[in-house]
């Protein structure tokens, strides 16, 4: 279960973030402000904070300052519009991420769920393969001058089978790795994705190729 | 209260004929004093000395003096004893001081024209007094005499006099006259003018101005005519912005009237629920939306606001564009390839910035799950391209010129959406065109849709 702290001197934002998260399957924890924040922090485990910039008594980048050098955790800041200038100011203080207000929620799950997925990931952060270069900080796939995004499980799965090249993955192992043990899908899935994956690659490059291995799995092969 | 142009214009007139009579009285003066007076001197002096003279070789002084007065002098003749006679006209002030009589019996002449003191308000040539004369000496059955002399001003100018006067007057009346009667004319086109705009108040923009003029009337006329004429076409376009603006305010709020009241039912099943909360959350979204994009629109009319110009990195722009809606992409199952060379625009960050958010959220909208987008930013010697491309549903040709008009939107049985407001791509349009670029559509049907930007290179 990942515990997350939310930490906004607005309650109906608090609520909301806590509803939307709670759905998500994440656990909440609520602060109004930095030192209730901090005191959350002592007594329980915290898996990531979404900070509010502007608050009363310490604002969202000093307290983000304070977490990151106490803890290792990812922090997500919630910047108003107006305060979009503040960017460089937030990586200064170590944010990991930020969502602008007003936001989705399904953004904001969505930007949860690349933070910690990296910070679990930080092995092979960038793979080479030729001209290809596949970076999971940011989830994207540079081909040249040409960069590419795609949805995460495409792009999990592509770098899982880049991880490995011309080795071959059955597709158990790719659900499993990929989707999770909890996936209720069938192996239709995998192939409709492969099937994306490959449309994608062959507009951008020519070096590398996902082969179909009959009744066994995926591969990754690479041109020579 | 208002002061009739009429009143104002005979005002100025009288002040400018005063003025200037005052002016001119000053200017004559001064000249008189300076140049005239000694002239006139001399000029007098020379008719007593020739007076003088003959006057010595008369029998009867008496006679020959009141016979030379009536030719227009006034004479004044003093004996040794100091016995005065004077002849012709009267004098106003006989105020010559003695010592002057002594020194002209004493052989000296007096040039009373020439020293009379210089006053501004008094034209010497004009004052009757006896110190305003010329006097010489002479002697007659040897007596010594002294004869002083003023041309009789009266008798010689009066008629004159009254003819000037007579002139002054008509020239006063009549450029009064004629002052007025060029107002009238001047004033009846201005006057036209001003009921027009009253017109205009009161009954729209039907006015007719006859006036048809080459001065700067004329101009202002034809002004207004061309004023009135703008106003009228965008009072049309603020009319149908309005209806349409009621309209697609309206629809979200019946929705969301009707679908709430839908919900009080205990009855329904949650299926049923879901679905009308869905119609009611589409609903607000899309008033939210158009809440925005008004706000986009009124910021973009001329002078409105003067928004703040910067330099712009364009790639930055849209970097920060694609971060923000990753989530979108990713749900949407759509893969992005960007490539954007650093270009730089000078402009509004903000309303730029809705431009890529507009055109981005557009090709996600209108695309199909496994899609693609691509954005391209390129520069070349003279402009800066940005294409963004989608493998969408595509536009129909016969609405590819449409949509970039306010408020329409493609068939929504097409389009498979109703989230749009129809403001989206004619705020791009605008935007753009502030900034001095084109857009370009190129679209085919079931294929997708790519919008280019070009902007010059400066």
């Amino acid at each position: 279960m990942t515990n997350i702290l939310i930490i906004d001197d607005d309650p109906y934002i608090l609520n909301l973030v806590e509803v939307t998260l709670k759905d998500s399957g994440f656990f909440t924890y609520k602060a109004i402000d930095g030192f209730e924040a901090l005191d959350i922090f002592e007594q329980t485990p915290i898996d990531l904070a979404i900070v509010d910039v502007m608050m009363p008594k310490m604002d969202g980048f000093t307290l983000t300052q304070k977490i990151k050098n106490m803890y290792h955790i990812p922090v997500i800041l919630l910047t108003a519009k107006g305060e979009l200038h503040d960017k460089e100011k937030g990586y200064i203080s170590g944010t990991d991420d930020y969502v602008v207000k007003p936001f989705e929620p399904k953004e904001l799950v969505f930007r949860i769920q690349a933070v910690l997925r990296r910070y679990n990931n930080l092995s092979n952060d960038v793979i080479q393969i030729n001209d290809v270069k596949i970076d999971k900080r940011n989830y994207e796939v540079q081909i040249g001058n040409q960069r590419m995004i795609m949805p995460l499980k495409e792009f999990e799965l592509l770098a899982l089978l880049a991880s490995r090249p011309n080795q071959v993955f059955n597709r158990d192992y790719l659900i499993e790795n990929i989707w999770g043990l909890e996936f209720e899908g069938d192996e239709r899935t995998v192939n409709v994705h492969i099937k994306r994956i490959r449309q994608r690659l062959e507009k951008v490059t020519s070096t590398i190729e996902i082969i179909t291995v009959r009744g066994v799995g995926y591969k990754l092969e690479v041109a020579s | 209260m208002m002061k009739s142009l009429y009143t104002k214009f005979l005002f100025i007139t009288l002040l400018i004929m005063i003025a200037s009579s005052l002016i001119g009285f000053f200017i004559a003066n001064s000249y008189y004093q300076n140049s005239l007076k000694p002239e006139n001197d001399s000029k007098n002096m020379e008719i007593v000395t020739g007076i003088a003279n003959y006057a010595e070789t008369q029998d009867d002084l008496n006679q020959f003096f009141t016979h030379t007065a009536s030719t227009g002098y006034q004479l004044l003749v003093v004996n040794q004893q100091g016995d005065k006679e004077f002849y012709g006209g009267q004098f106003d002030e006989k105020n010559l001081p003695t010592k002057a009589i002594e020194k002209v019996l004493n052989g000296d002449s007096y040039h009373g024209m020439r020293d009379f003191p210089k006053g501004t308000f008094v034209t010497g040539f004009f004052a009757n007094e006896l110190q305003n004369s010329v006097g010489v000496p002479f002697r007659h059955n040897g007596t010594q005499y002294a004869l002083f002399l003023r041309p009789n001003i009266k008798l010689l100018f009066n008629e004159l006099h009254i003819l000037l006067g007579w002139m002054a007057f008509a020239i006063f009346i009549l450029s009064l006259i004629a002052v007025l009667i060029w107002a009238a004319i001047l004033i009846r086109p201005v006057r036209q003018l001003s009921h027009a705009t009253n017109e205009i108040g009161e009954n729209g923009f039907n006015v007719n101005l006859d006036i048809h003029r080459n001065d700067e009337i004329g101009q202002l006329a034809q002004n207004f005519k061309d004023m009135t004429s703008r106003l009228e076409d965008l009072d049309e376009v603020r009319k149908s912005f309005v209806s349409n603006v009621s309209h697609d305010i309206q629809t979200p709020l019946l929705n969301i009237q009707g679908y709430s009241r839908l919900l009080k039912n205990s009855t329904l099943s949650d299926e049923e629920k879901n679905s009308y909360l869905e119609v009611i959350q589409e609903e607000t979204e899309r008033m939210s939306i158009l809440s925005k994009q008004l706000l986009t629109l009124s910021s973009l009319e001329p002078n409105s606001q003067s928004y703040s110009i910067k330099e712009i990195n364009i790639s930055e722009q849209i970097q920060s564009l694609l971060h923000k809606y990753y989530w979108l992409i990713n749900e949407n199952e759509l893969s992005l390839t960007y490539s954007l060379e650093d270009i730089t625009v000078k402009g509004n960050p903000d309303l730029l910035y809705t431009v890529w958010e507009n055109l981005l959220t557009n090709a996600i909208k209108y695309n199909e799950p496994g899609g693609s987008i691509e954005i391209k930013a390129e520069k070349t010697n003279n402009q800066l391209a940005i294409e963004f491309t989608d493998s969408g549903v595509g536009i129909k040709s016969n609405e590819q010129s449409q949509i970039f008009d306010r408020f329409y939107r493609g068939d929504s049985a097409r389009t498979r959406t109703n989230q749009g407001t129809g403001l989206g791509l004619s705020i791009v349009k605008e935007v753009i065109e502030l900034h001095e670029g084109n857009i370009y559509i190129y679209s085919q049907l079931e294929k997708g849709t790519t919008f280019k930007i070009i902007f010059p290179r400066l």
